[in-house]
């Protein structure tokens, strides 16, 4: 038997389609009792990634285990792993109570958990209509009430807050971290890291197939370099006076206002009264999450293109 | 594994194909016996009182042909539909292996092929009725249980085809095309080069012989006592049939079910490494 643990490791995975390079030599792990964001925009390798790990993909290089086992050696995957993804469909014909009841048969559940489910995602009254009339937010808590039948320990989620309302959002991103909370593992993926801040406590974010960072989002904010904002009465001089003292990554801003890189507050301070420019303003300002994502999976840091 | 067979039946049965399939299945099969059984009292005012001829046996094998084209449809659906309705990602996230889905797969659909064959027997029977025509009840019932084994085969192989191919619509139009035209113009051209004892060893021919030369031996053997007593009738005979090469109707119906066992084995290879994006 597996160890039941939860955990989801990915290591070294790496995925080629003719002569793309999809996903290359990508590690990371998922530990139980945590939500973790993978993101990356769009075509960066999340999904083919996830795909590989639930065995619907066979990786060129590379392994992935849940619960300490390849996909494949899972003896009831529906039990261990839940996925939400965005190749998986329903056939429009099917309600979807026999939808989730076809399923609770592959797993070996009970049939009336298909109603448990569907009153957990709210669908209790769509249980007697064919999915295909279903709107995108529907399919979406049907598809993750498909994920829960089995009770699992590791959900996987692909951008599941497509299609989404605002409310939806906020009731799945409330039920992931309570779902986490029992102890048990969250690996889901978007291409916005707004959408999943709130919810992650640790991010893979992946561009163009490979690891740009791997860690805690508080430590992905600590490692990036704040930015000191002053508005001195004399810019030029300020700029001469700070390159004098070494300080080069200067950068001018509109209305005379210059934004220093390699320096603290203090530094500009001190540098600014040797040199008798009087200041308006001085603020050290921390790098905003969002345009860190963005420096990171802008291509520029990359590596060699593909 | 029997967990996965029942989800198989749940999946034919919440859908409407497996009926939307049945009925034009049956409608073929009492059609085709009804025409033959009719034709046989014409033969009987036309061979005065020695009896009627049980036309409706050969008439029984050529619509249990048509109609497993039905089931081969049927089949062939089991994994491109859900290869087109993306549901193949559930269904492989919920089984332990692709391979104990596709085997739960031929069970259920050989289950099902096997009651299209029942269905359609009695649809047959009927037509024999309709056209007061039934002929000797052993022999009927013979050929009955042939034409239910040809459709349960035919269901299998369409199972096996689909994992193979993995596209629905080319599964479908590609199966039904080689039935009803690629595999009888074959026929046609080996036989006018003298290549004739090659088609018998196609899967549709093998098929269509299991079923016809059965038919045709309980034809011989049932009709009025004088008509084919002559074995250059009985050569004829075959040749009007479309026979004369054919082995007995056991040994086509070996070849179709290797047929079928080479498809439903290529469809496992297949579909076990397939990349579901």
């Amino acid at each position: 038997m597996h160890d039941g643990s939860g955990r989801v490791v990915v290591q070294n995975l790496t995925k080629t389609f003719g002569r793309v390079q999809a996903v290359r030599n990508l590690s990371f792990t998922v530990e139980p009792g945590t939500v973790t964001g993978f993101l990356g925009p769009n075509g960066a390798g999340k999904t083919t990634t996830l795909r590989m790990l639930l065995g619907l993909v066979t990786p060129t290089a590379g392994s992935s285990t849940i619960n300490g086992r390849p996909f494949h050696s899972l003896d009831n995957p529906g039990r261990v792993v839940g996925a939400v993804l965005e190749a998986q469909s329903f056939h429009p014909g099917r309600t979807a109570r026999n939808h989730l009841k076809v399923y609770a048969s592959s797993i070996g559940v009970p049939d009336q958990r298909a109603d448990e489910v569907l009153r957990l995602v709210g669908l209790a009254d769509a249980a007697d209509r064919g999915a295909g009339g279903f709107s995108m937010g529907m399919r979406q808590r049907l598809a993750l009430a498909t994920a829960l039948l089995g009770d699992p320990q590791v959900l996987v989620l692909d951008e599941p807050a497509n299609g989404l309302d605002p409310e939806g959002i906020k009731w799945l991103r409330t039920f992931l971290r309570s779902f986490a909370r029992s102890g048990r593992s969250v690996l889901v993926s978007s291409h916005l890291l707004a959408e999943i801040e709130q919810t992650v406590e640790q991010v893979v974010i992946v561009s163009r197939g490979q690891t740009m960072y791997y860690g805690s989002l508080d430590d992905l904010r600590r490692s990036q370099q704040s930015r000191v904002i002053v508005t001195p009465s004399d810019p030029q001089a300020l700029t001469i006076a700070l390159q004098e003292a070494g300080h080069t990554a200067i950068e001018e801003l509109p209305d005379g206002v210059l934004s220093v890189t390699d320096a603290d507050a203090r530094q500009v301070g001190d540098i600014a009264l040797r040199a008798q420019v009087a200041i308006y303003g001085l603020e050290s300002r921390h790098a905003d999450l969002e345009q860190i994502f963005f420096r990171l999976t802008s291509g520029e840091f990359s590596g060699r293109p593909m | 594994m029997r967990r996965l067979i029942t989800a198989e039946f749940r999946k034919i049965r919440t859908t409407k194909l497996w009926w939307a399939l049945l009925i034009p299945a049956a409608a073929v099969s009492l059609v085709f016996t009804w025409g033959g059984a009719a034709l046989g009292t014409i033969g009987e005012i036309n061979s005065g009182s020695r009896g009627m001829l049980p036309i409706a046996l050969p008439a029984f094998a050529q619509g249990i042909g048509f109609a497993a084209v039905f089931g081969l449809i049927l089949g062939g659906t089991a994994v491109t539909g859900e290869m087109r309705h993306k549901t193949i990602t559930t269904t492989y996230l919920t089984a332990s292996t692709r391979g104990s889905v596709l085997l739960a797969k031929q069970v259920a659909y050989g289950v099902v092929g096997l009651l299209y064959g029942i269905v359609c027997m009695i649809a047959a029977t009927l037509g024999a009725v309709f056209g007061s025509n039934l002929p000797d009840a052993g022999a009927w019932f013979t050929l009955a249980a042939v034409g239910v084994l040809a459709m349960m085969l035919w269901t299998l192989l369409g199972v096996g085809l689909g994992a193979l191919i993995g596209n629905q619509v080319g599964t479908v139009v590609g199966g039904v095309v080689y039935v009803l035209v690629v595999e009888i113009v074959l026929n046609a051209v080996m036989r006018f080069n003298d290549l004739g004892q090659i088609p018998p060893y196609l899967p549709n021919k093998s098929s269509g012989d299991m079923v016809s030369t059965l038919a045709f031996d309980l034809f011989t053997e049932t009709s009025p006592r004088g008509i084919f007593s002559a074995a250059r009738m009985d050569s004829e005979l075959r040749d009007l049939f479309g026979l004369q090469y054919s082995p007995a109707w056991w040994a086509s119906g070996l070849i179709f079910v290797g047929w079928t066992v080479v498809f439903g084995l290529a469809g496992h290879l297949t579909a076990r490494r397939r990349d579901i994006t």
